[in-house]
């Protein structure tokens, strides 16, 4: 499977609630007041993706909520896997990309 | 494989037994996202008709659950998203006795969960959160049940 498909797979099986939240993801979401809800609505909204090679995993960005942006970094690994969560400003090309 | 899980989106009063976990050799534990959504209903079923003392955090919670923003929670109670942001920057403060009753009877609505409508029983315990100790495995029974 290329990575634009299985990107795409990764996040259909997210918004459809299929995945995994690894043990980490749970604790840095803890942390950082970030649900699995908050996951799925990024999966939703995703303003850019890219593959990781360093760390072998797929990065993605796009809207916690209305307005603040946050982002996952997710694998393919019998099944789909969060890695981790964070909260990320959107940098200025990506506010020009939005608009 | 069951294991229990301690402290669940900053609420370090909650304990979870029996949950189930999966283990890849790549990436070590992880929990289901479908376990992860009843066990976050479980929560907020139990801070909601527990009587516990709603404070910022829990209002954290039990918004984020639900994926409403602070405009959204804000409107269904008359006030602004500032207010309800004001309400969760301070994770250990206790709401006004008016505001805990408005927003557990709203919260109570949303999440489909019936309570006695007095003022008293919509009033938090007045001590500070104790433990909150819940078993995953009994919740699924009961719910098969």
């Amino acid at each position: 499977m290329d990575r634009g498909r299985e990107a795409k797979a990764i996040l259909e099986a997210i918004k459809a609630n299929r995945f995994t939240l690894r043990d980490h993801a749970v604790k840095r979401g803890s942390e950082r007041m970030l649900s699995r809800l908050n996951v799925i609505n990024i999966a939703r909204t995703v303003l850019e993706w890219k593959w990781q090679e360093n760390q072998q995993t797929y990065w993605f960005i796009g809207f916690l909520d209305d307005q603040k942006t946050g982002g996952f970094t997710a694998v393919m690994d019998n099944g789909v896997w969060v890695i981790t969560i964070f909260k990320r400003k959107l940098t200025r090309r990506e506010k020009e990309l939005i608009k | 494989m069951n294991r229990t899980l301690k402290g669940f989106m900053n609420l370090d009063y909650v304990e979870i037994h029996s949950v189930p976990y999966v283990e890849s050799s790549k990436y070590g534990r992880g929990t289901d996202a479908e376990v992860l959504k009843k066990i976050e209903r479980m929560i907020a079923t139990a801070l909601i008709t527990q009587r516990r003392p709603l404070r910022g955090a829990e209002v954290l919670f039990l918004r984020s659950v639900l994926g409403l923003s602070q405009k959204q929670v804000g409107a269904h109670l008359g006030y602004s998203d500032v207010a309800i942001l004001k309400w969760e920057r301070n994770k250990t403060r206790r709401l006004d006795p008016v505001n805990e009753v408005a927003f557990r009877a709203l919260m109570a609505g949303l999440f489909e969960i019936k309570l006695i409508a007095s003022f008293e029983s919509l009033l938090g315990d007045k001590k500070a959160p104790k433990k909150l100790v819940l078993d995953y495995n009994k919740m699924e029974q009961k719910i098969a049940a």
